[in-house]
Protein backbone atom coordinates (compact mmCIF):
# COMPACT_ATOMS: atom_id res chain seq x y z
CA UNK A 1 0.00 0.00 0.00
CA UNK A 2 1.84 3.43 -1.08
CA UNK A 3 1.20 4.74 2.32
CA UNK A 4 3.30 3.02 3.93
CA UNK A 5 6.10 5.00 1.78
CA UNK A 6 8.31 6.86 4.37
CA UNK A 7 8.29 9.98 1.60
CA UNK A 8 4.69 9.99 1.73
CA UNK A 9 4.26 9.87 4.70
CA UNK A 10 6.52 12.29 5.65
CA UNK A 11 5.33 14.91 3.35
CA UNK A 12 1.42 14.59 4.24
CA UNK A 13 1.98 14.32 7.86
CA UNK A 14 4.15 17.42 7.50
CA UNK A 15 1.38 19.26 5.29
CA UNK A 16 -1.46 17.91 8.23
CA UNK A 17 0.44 20.15 10.74
CA UNK A 18 0.94 23.29 9.14
CA UNK A 19 -2.41 23.36 7.80
CA UNK A 20 -2.68 23.05 4.06
CA UNK A 21 -3.71 19.67 3.86
CA UNK A 22 -7.44 19.47 3.23
CA UNK A 23 -11.07 17.84 1.94
CA UNK A 24 -11.21 14.78 1.57
CA UNK A 25 -7.30 14.05 1.63
CA UNK A 26 -7.34 15.48 5.09
CA UNK A 27 -10.31 13.14 5.69
CA UNK A 28 -8.34 10.11 4.44
CA UNK A 29 -5.68 10.99 6.74
CA UNK A 30 -7.22 11.25 9.81
CA UNK A 31 -8.57 8.15 9.02
CA UNK A 32 -5.03 6.32 7.99
CA UNK A 33 -3.70 7.84 11.09
CA UNK A 34 -5.69 5.96 13.58
CA UNK A 35 -4.45 2.97 11.42
CA UNK A 36 -0.75 3.29 10.84
CA UNK A 37 1.26 3.99 14.07
CA UNK A 38 4.50 5.61 12.52
CA UNK A 39 2.14 7.85 10.71
CA UNK A 40 1.51 9.37 14.29
CA UNK A 41 4.67 9.29 15.18
CA UNK A 42 5.44 11.42 12.51
CA UNK A 43 2.75 14.03 12.94
CA UNK A 44 4.13 13.80 16.53
CA UNK A 45 7.55 15.09 15.28
CA UNK A 46 5.76 18.09 13.23
CA UNK A 47 3.71 19.22 15.90
CA UNK A 48 6.97 19.64 17.71
CA UNK A 49 8.97 20.82 15.01
CA UNK A 50 6.46 23.68 14.08
CA UNK A 51 4.89 24.49 17.82
CA UNK A 52 7.66 27.45 18.22
CA UNK A 53 5.53 29.50 15.78
CA UNK A 54 2.20 29.30 18.17
CA UNK A 55 4.97 31.20 20.68
CA UNK A 56 4.71 33.93 18.33
CA UNK A 57 1.57 35.01 19.11
CA UNK A 58 0.75 37.32 22.50
CA UNK A 59 -2.17 35.09 24.87
CA UNK A 60 -5.49 36.81 25.07
CA UNK A 61 -7.32 36.12 27.49
CA UNK A 62 -10.69 34.79 26.81
CA UNK A 63 -13.91 36.97 27.82
CA UNK A 64 -15.62 35.45 30.77
CA UNK A 65 -18.41 33.79 29.23
CA UNK A 66 -16.66 31.63 27.26
CA UNK A 67 -15.78 29.74 30.61
CA UNK A 68 -19.21 29.92 31.40
CA UNK A 69 -20.37 28.76 28.19
CA UNK A 70 -17.75 25.41 29.24
CA UNK A 71 -18.94 24.69 32.40
CA UNK A 72 -22.46 24.74 31.15
CA UNK A 73 -22.37 21.84 29.22
CA UNK A 74 -20.38 20.06 32.03
CA UNK A 75 -24.03 20.55 33.47
CA UNK A 76 -22.42 22.65 36.26
CA UNK A 77 -23.06 26.20 35.36
CA UNK A 78 -23.60 28.73 38.60
CA UNK A 79 -26.85 30.99 38.24
CA UNK A 80 -24.94 33.99 38.68
CA UNK A 81 -26.34 35.94 36.00
CA UNK A 82 -29.96 35.37 36.99
CA UNK A 83 -30.04 36.69 40.27
CA UNK A 84 -29.60 39.99 38.31
CA UNK A 85 -32.59 39.31 36.18
CA UNK A 86 -36.67 39.73 37.33
CA UNK A 87 -38.55 37.25 38.36
CA UNK A 88 -40.98 36.49 36.11
CA UNK A 89 -43.44 33.51 35.57
CA UNK A 90 -42.72 33.60 31.96
CA UNK A 91 -41.13 30.28 32.22
CA UNK A 92 -43.64 28.13 33.94
CA UNK A 93 -46.31 29.33 31.60
CA UNK A 94 -44.17 28.82 28.19
CA UNK A 95 -46.45 27.25 25.84
CA UNK A 96 -44.05 25.66 23.33
CA UNK A 97 -44.08 24.66 19.85
CA UNK A 98 -42.26 23.04 17.44
CA UNK A 99 -41.18 24.83 14.15
CA UNK A 100 -39.13 23.48 11.94
CA UNK A 101 -36.69 26.19 9.65
CA UNK A 102 -34.17 26.08 7.87
CA UNK A 103 -31.85 27.93 9.67
CA UNK A 104 -28.53 26.54 8.87
CA UNK A 105 -27.02 25.07 5.46
CA UNK A 106 -24.04 23.16 5.96
CA UNK A 107 -22.14 20.88 4.31
CA UNK A 108 -22.17 17.74 7.04
CA UNK A 109 -24.44 14.56 6.90
CA UNK A 110 -28.17 14.19 7.90
CA UNK A 111 -28.59 17.00 10.30
CA UNK A 112 -31.03 16.94 13.16
CA UNK A 113 -33.08 20.27 13.82
CA UNK A 114 -35.47 20.90 16.85
CA UNK A 115 -36.93 24.41 17.09
CA UNK A 116 -38.25 25.39 20.99
CA UNK A 117 -40.67 28.33 20.57
CA UNK A 118 -42.64 30.51 23.50
CA UNK A 119 -46.60 30.46 23.40
CA UNK A 120 -45.92 33.62 20.78
CA UNK A 121 -44.33 31.31 18.55
CA UNK A 122 -40.91 33.22 18.75
CA UNK A 123 -38.19 31.12 18.52
CA UNK A 124 -35.86 30.68 22.08
CA UNK A 125 -33.30 27.63 21.28
CA UNK A 126 -32.58 26.05 18.08
CA UNK A 127 -30.64 22.79 18.74
CA UNK A 128 -29.37 21.34 15.91
CA UNK A 129 -27.45 17.96 15.99
CA UNK A 130 -24.75 16.78 12.91
CA UNK A 131 -22.70 14.70 14.76
CA UNK A 132 -23.90 12.07 17.63
CA UNK A 133 -21.22 13.56 19.66
CA UNK A 134 -22.69 17.23 19.93
CA UNK A 135 -25.35 19.61 19.95
CA UNK A 136 -25.43 22.82 19.17
CA UNK A 137 -27.52 25.07 20.49
CA UNK A 138 -28.21 28.88 19.87
CA UNK A 139 -29.88 30.72 22.56
CA UNK A 140 -32.24 33.48 20.16
CA UNK A 141 -33.59 35.19 23.47
CA UNK A 142 -33.63 35.00 27.02
CA UNK A 143 -36.09 33.67 29.21
CA UNK A 144 -35.56 35.32 31.95
CA UNK A 145 -35.46 32.31 34.43
CA UNK A 146 -36.03 32.95 38.14
CA UNK A 147 -33.34 32.64 40.06
CA UNK A 148 -31.83 29.22 40.95
CA UNK A 149 -34.28 27.85 38.10
CA UNK A 150 -32.94 26.27 35.15
CA UNK A 151 -33.84 24.64 31.58
CA UNK A 152 -32.69 21.28 31.37
CA UNK A 153 -32.91 19.16 27.75
CA UNK A 154 -33.71 15.59 28.05
CA UNK A 155 -33.67 12.95 26.07
CA UNK A 156 -36.86 10.18 26.48
CA UNK A 157 -36.46 6.96 24.44
CA UNK A 158 -39.75 4.48 23.75
CA UNK A 159 -38.94 2.03 26.43
CA UNK A 160 -39.63 4.85 29.09
CA UNK A 161 -35.67 5.56 29.69
CA UNK A 162 -35.06 9.21 30.39
CA UNK A 163 -31.17 10.70 30.48
CA UNK A 164 -30.71 14.04 31.52
CA UNK A 165 -28.29 16.15 28.21
CA UNK A 166 -27.47 19.40 30.31
CA UNK A 167 -28.60 22.71 31.36
CA UNK A 168 -29.80 25.28 28.42
CA UNK A 169 -28.03 28.66 28.53
CA UNK A 170 -30.65 31.41 28.86
CA UNK A 171 -27.46 33.99 27.65
CA UNK A 172 -28.02 34.42 24.03
CA UNK A 173 -25.46 32.83 21.49
CA UNK A 174 -24.17 29.62 20.21
CA UNK A 175 -23.10 26.74 22.51
CA UNK A 176 -21.82 23.36 22.02
CA UNK A 177 -23.55 20.54 24.39
CA UNK A 178 -21.23 17.56 24.12
CA UNK A 179 -23.64 14.33 23.81
CA UNK A 180 -23.54 12.10 27.37
CA UNK A 181 -22.89 8.12 27.05
CA UNK A 182 -26.20 6.78 26.01
CA UNK A 183 -25.06 3.28 25.77
CA UNK A 184 -25.77 2.83 21.99
CA UNK A 185 -28.80 4.58 21.90
CA UNK A 186 -29.39 6.42 19.23
CA UNK A 187 -30.43 9.51 20.20
CA UNK A 188 -32.06 11.07 17.22
CA UNK A 189 -34.60 8.30 18.06
CA UNK A 190 -35.76 9.80 21.23
CA UNK A 191 -37.97 12.41 22.33
CA UNK A 192 -36.36 15.98 23.74
CA UNK A 193 -38.35 17.30 26.81
CA UNK A 194 -37.22 20.17 28.76
CA UNK A 195 -38.29 21.11 32.06
CA UNK A 196 -37.95 23.45 34.45
CA UNK A 197 -35.89 22.77 37.10
CA UNK A 198 -34.24 23.73 40.62
CA UNK A 199 -30.49 24.22 39.96
CA UNK A 200 -27.61 24.60 39.04
CA UNK A 201 -27.47 20.90 38.03
CA UNK A 202 -29.79 18.69 35.89
CA UNK A 203 -31.26 16.25 38.73
CA UNK A 204 -31.18 12.27 37.55
CA UNK A 205 -35.02 12.13 36.75
CA UNK A 206 -37.30 15.47 35.37
CA UNK A 207 -39.07 16.70 38.75
CA UNK A 208 -39.79 20.36 37.78
CA UNK A 209 -42.75 20.70 35.02
CA UNK A 210 -42.16 19.58 31.53
CA UNK A 211 -42.68 22.64 29.33
CA UNK A 212 -41.77 21.07 26.34
CA UNK A 213 -41.87 17.75 24.23
CA UNK A 214 -40.50 17.32 20.47
CA UNK A 215 -38.93 15.34 18.24
CA UNK A 216 -36.54 15.69 16.12
CA UNK A 217 -36.47 16.86 12.03
CA UNK A 218 -34.02 15.07 9.95
CA UNK A 219 -32.78 17.61 7.13
CA UNK B 1 14.51 22.01 35.66
CA UNK B 2 13.57 24.45 32.90
CA UNK B 3 10.68 26.40 32.99
CA UNK B 4 8.99 24.55 29.95
CA UNK B 5 9.55 21.67 31.88
CA UNK B 6 7.77 22.61 35.03
CA UNK B 7 4.93 24.05 33.12
CA UNK B 8 5.04 20.50 30.97
CA UNK B 9 4.61 18.57 34.86
CA UNK B 10 2.21 20.77 36.14
CA UNK B 11 -0.37 20.47 33.02
CA UNK B 12 0.48 17.03 33.50
CA UNK B 13 -1.11 16.47 36.39
CA UNK B 14 -3.47 18.14 36.08
CA UNK B 15 -4.57 16.44 33.18
CA UNK B 16 -4.29 12.67 35.00
CA UNK B 17 -7.13 14.74 38.04
CA UNK B 18 -9.21 15.39 35.38
CA UNK B 19 -9.18 12.32 33.81
CA UNK B 20 -10.89 11.43 36.85
CA UNK B 21 -13.56 13.88 36.36
CA UNK B 22 -12.00 16.70 38.68
CA UNK B 23 -13.65 19.72 37.36
CA UNK B 24 -11.43 21.93 40.08
CA UNK B 25 -8.52 20.45 37.79
CA UNK B 26 -10.02 21.37 34.51
CA UNK B 27 -11.39 25.11 35.81
CA UNK B 28 -7.18 25.25 36.63
CA UNK B 29 -6.25 24.25 33.20
CA UNK B 30 -8.21 26.43 31.30
CA UNK B 31 -6.92 29.59 33.24
CA UNK B 32 -3.69 28.84 32.68
CA UNK B 33 -4.02 27.81 28.80
CA UNK B 34 -6.78 29.90 27.60
CA UNK B 35 -5.42 33.16 26.69
CA UNK B 36 -2.26 30.83 24.52
CA UNK B 37 -5.31 28.78 22.98
CA UNK B 38 -7.48 31.72 22.33
CA UNK B 39 -4.56 33.63 20.80
CA UNK B 40 -4.48 30.53 18.17
CA UNK B 41 -8.23 30.59 17.38
CA UNK B 42 -8.43 34.31 16.92
CA UNK B 43 -5.35 34.77 14.75
CA UNK B 44 -6.97 31.19 12.41
CA UNK B 45 -10.74 32.47 12.24
CA UNK B 46 -10.12 36.22 12.70
CA UNK B 47 -13.72 36.56 14.56
CA UNK B 48 -14.13 36.77 18.18
CA UNK B 49 -17.11 35.39 18.44
CA UNK B 50 -16.22 32.33 16.02
CA UNK B 51 -12.98 32.21 18.42
CA UNK B 52 -14.97 31.48 21.02
CA UNK B 53 -17.04 29.18 19.70
CA UNK B 54 -13.91 27.06 18.90
CA UNK B 55 -12.31 27.95 22.20
CA UNK B 56 -15.38 26.52 23.34
CA UNK B 57 -15.78 23.24 21.45
CA UNK B 58 -11.89 23.06 22.22
CA UNK B 59 -12.18 22.76 25.87
CA UNK B 60 -15.33 20.62 25.41
CA UNK B 61 -13.21 18.23 23.72
CA UNK B 62 -10.44 18.30 25.84
CA UNK B 63 -12.67 17.32 28.73
CA UNK B 64 -13.39 14.16 27.22
CA UNK B 65 -10.62 13.23 25.47
CA UNK B 66 -7.93 13.95 28.35
CA UNK B 67 -7.80 10.23 28.80
CA UNK B 68 -6.23 10.01 25.09
CA UNK B 69 -3.32 12.61 25.72
CA UNK B 70 -0.12 9.88 25.26
CA UNK B 71 2.83 11.93 27.78
CA UNK B 72 5.11 9.74 25.61
CA UNK B 73 4.10 10.86 22.21
CA UNK B 74 3.88 15.66 23.31
CA UNK B 75 4.07 17.82 25.62
CA UNK B 76 0.67 19.20 26.99
CA UNK B 77 0.70 22.38 25.53
CA UNK B 78 1.57 20.86 21.86
CA UNK B 79 -1.75 18.47 22.22
CA UNK B 80 -3.72 21.39 23.25
CA UNK B 81 -2.11 23.84 20.42
CA UNK B 82 -3.41 20.90 17.86
CA UNK B 83 -6.58 20.50 19.28
CA UNK B 84 -7.50 23.94 18.80
CA UNK B 85 -5.77 24.74 15.28
CA UNK B 86 -7.84 21.65 14.36
CA UNK B 87 -11.03 23.00 15.67
CA UNK B 88 -10.02 26.52 14.43
CA UNK B 89 -9.18 25.35 10.74
CA UNK B 90 -12.50 22.79 10.76
CA UNK B 91 -14.60 26.18 11.43
CA UNK B 92 -12.35 27.88 8.71
CA UNK B 93 -13.08 25.51 5.80
CA UNK B 94 -16.74 24.85 6.58
CA UNK B 95 -17.50 28.38 6.39
CA UNK B 96 -14.87 29.16 4.17
CA UNK B 97 -15.35 33.18 4.18
CA UNK B 98 -12.39 35.42 5.56
CA UNK B 99 -14.24 38.34 6.90
CA UNK B 100 -13.55 40.77 9.39
CA UNK B 101 -10.14 42.79 9.88
CA UNK B 102 -7.56 41.19 12.23
CA UNK B 103 -7.91 41.48 16.00
CA UNK B 104 -5.61 43.36 17.85
CA UNK B 105 -4.58 41.43 21.19
CA UNK B 106 -4.72 42.85 24.34
CA UNK B 107 -0.84 42.66 25.28
CA UNK B 108 -0.29 40.25 27.55
CA UNK B 109 2.84 38.83 29.46
CA UNK B 110 3.98 36.04 26.63
CA UNK B 111 4.30 32.67 28.17
CA UNK B 112 7.34 31.05 27.18
CA UNK B 113 6.16 27.83 27.00
CA UNK B 114 8.34 27.01 24.15
CA UNK B 115 11.84 25.73 24.99
CA UNK B 116 13.81 28.76 23.84
CA UNK B 117 16.34 26.23 22.37
CA UNK B 118 13.56 24.53 19.99
CA UNK B 119 12.14 28.46 18.74
CA UNK B 120 16.23 29.26 17.94
CA UNK B 121 16.52 26.53 16.27
CA UNK B 122 13.32 26.62 14.11
CA UNK B 123 14.10 30.27 13.72
CA UNK B 124 17.57 29.57 12.51
CA UNK B 125 16.18 27.01 9.87
CA UNK B 126 13.66 29.06 8.93
CA UNK B 127 15.99 31.65 7.69
CA UNK B 128 17.86 29.16 5.33
CA UNK B 129 14.46 29.63 3.40
CA UNK B 130 13.90 32.32 1.05
CA UNK B 131 11.63 34.88 2.02
CA UNK B 132 8.59 33.70 0.17
CA UNK B 133 9.17 30.16 1.02
CA UNK B 134 9.25 30.85 4.67
CA UNK B 135 6.08 33.54 4.21
CA UNK B 136 4.50 30.38 2.62
CA UNK B 137 4.57 28.59 5.62
CA UNK B 138 3.82 30.51 8.36
CA UNK B 139 0.73 32.06 6.64
CA UNK B 140 -0.10 28.74 6.06
CA UNK B 141 0.34 28.14 9.78
CA UNK B 142 -1.04 30.58 11.40
CA UNK B 143 -3.81 31.84 9.10
CA UNK B 144 -4.69 28.27 8.01
CA UNK B 145 -4.95 29.56 4.17
CA UNK B 146 -4.92 26.51 1.47
CA UNK B 147 -3.17 26.51 -1.17
CA UNK B 148 -4.95 28.10 -3.45
CA UNK B 149 -5.95 31.06 -0.86
CA UNK B 150 -2.01 31.19 -0.35
CA UNK B 151 -1.31 31.55 -4.42
CA UNK B 152 -4.06 34.45 -4.35
CA UNK B 153 -2.66 36.31 -1.35
CA UNK B 154 0.75 35.85 -2.74
CA UNK B 155 0.07 36.43 -6.55
CA UNK B 156 2.05 33.33 -7.37
CA UNK B 157 0.61 29.89 -9.46
CA UNK B 158 -1.01 27.34 -7.95
CA UNK B 159 2.00 24.66 -8.81
CA UNK B 160 4.36 27.23 -7.37
CA UNK B 161 2.83 27.27 -3.99
CA UNK B 162 2.68 23.54 -3.79
CA UNK B 163 6.23 22.76 -4.39
CA UNK B 164 7.43 25.79 -2.21
CA UNK B 165 5.48 24.25 0.89
CA UNK B 166 6.67 21.10 -0.31
CA UNK B 167 10.41 21.67 -0.64
CA UNK B 168 10.10 24.44 2.26
CA UNK B 169 8.61 21.73 4.69
CA UNK B 170 11.38 19.02 3.75
CA UNK B 171 14.49 21.65 4.24
CA UNK B 172 13.03 22.57 7.62
CA UNK B 173 13.14 19.01 8.59
CA UNK B 174 16.62 18.21 7.46
CA UNK B 175 17.75 21.62 8.90
CA UNK B 176 16.20 20.29 12.10
CA UNK B 177 17.51 16.68 12.49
Amino acid sequence: MRYRQPELQERLASEYVLGTLHGRARQRFEHLLAEIPELADRVAAWQARLEPLDEELAPVTPPAEVWGGIEAHLGAAAPRRWRRLTLLATAATVVVALVSILLYRQLLQPQHLLVVTDEHAQPIWVVQASNEKRLKIKTLKSMAMPENKVCVLWFEWPDGHVQPVGVLSDDPGERVMSLPSMDRRDPMRATVAVSIEQGPRPPPQPRGEIVFRGRWIEL
Amino acid sequence: MTNTAHRNRVLTRLLSDIATGDREAFARLYRLTSPNLYAVALRILKDESRAQDCLQDTYLKIWQQTAAYDGGKAAVMTWLSVIVRHRALDMLRRRHEHHGEAVEPDTLPSWPEVDPVDRMALEKCLRILDDRQRECLVLAYHEGLTHPELAARLALPLGTVKTWIRRGLEKLRQCLQ
